[in-house]
């Protein structure tokens, strides 16, 4: 048998792992979610991806959320009448 | 409508709860407040494909995929030794956002996870709370079977925060650059 096949295979795998790690870290850091380790192996690079732009909607969703909420407040706070 | 929004919202923390109880994912509470129920219910089944696919990649990996730079003794029941410190080195960085990076001084690998970090040898429940100096690292991994030389990658609650960790079942990772015992 070859050996540069298994050399490869272990390279790819190797290049997945360290890919996944990465955006186990960036969720970590851009959204305070930690994927646990064990589950990190059966998520696929593209549905790592996919978890982060869903993280990154939502987080959209929530800070737009925030930005109106003030402005439907402002007449109870507007001096003159209360 | 506020009793919409209201049983809206319960039907979301009941789905993050499931998630945190199942897969030990904790989301945070504005990235629940940002999510739909569609949304989350998409998440868990995607968490639910990934832990049945992670289960059956354990169940046949000693012999299949060694990690990386592992060097795979034959006759060595499976028995693959990392290379811890490059480990460490790669993925201590991971430190949760919650704790004041500006107090923050990220310690030397070898001091954020001590040697002696082990798992419990047959379950990987359990793990052993090790000191070097005034260092203490607890670590702790989820509740899944776990055999023996087994890889698990986890959360270890450092003074520094949460470290991203690696270690394998049975295994007393000693100083770095290798185990003391087996």
């Amino acid at each position: 048998m070859s050996e540069t096949e298994p050399e490869a295979d272990a390279e790819d795998f190797h290049l997945t792992y360290i890919r996944k790690r990465q955006l186990q870290e960036e969720l970590l850091t851009a959204f305070g979610v930690l994927i646990p380790g064990p589950l990190l192996s059966g998520l696929t690079v593209e549905e790592l991806d996919g978890m982060q732009e869903t993280f990154r909607l939502a987080a959209e969703r929530f800070l737009s959320q925030q930005s109106i909420r003030p402005e439907r407040t402002r007449p109870y706070h507007l001096p003159g009448r209360e | 409508m506020p009793t919409d929004r209201s049983s809206t919202m319960i039907r979301k923390l009941e789905i993050a709860g499931e998630i945190r109880h199942v897969y030990g994912i904790d989301i945070p509470s504005y990235l629940l407040q940002g999510f739909t129920v569609n949304g989350l219910n998409d998440m868990k089944g995607l968490l639910h494909d990934a832990l049945q696919r992670a289960t059956e990649q354990e169940q046949g990996r000693d012999s299949v995929h060694p990690l990386p730079g592992s060097p795979v003794r034959q006759g060595h029941q499976g028995y693959v030794t990392p290379p811890v410190s490059e480990h460490f080195k790669t993925h201590i960085s991971d430190v949760h956002p919650q704790h004041d990076q500006s107090q923050r001084t990220r310690p030397p690998v070898h001091e954020a996870v001590t040697p002696g970090l082990a798992l419990h040898p047959n379950t990987g429940t359990a793990a052993q709370t090790v000191r070097e100096g005034s260092e203490t690292v607890t670590a702790s991994a989820p509740a899944a079977p776990k055999r023996r030389g087994q890889h698990v990658i986890f959360g270890a609650n450092t003074l520094e925060g949460t470290a991203v960790c690696y270690c394998t079942i049975g295994q007393d990772h000693g100083p770095i650059g290798g185990p003391t015992h087996a």
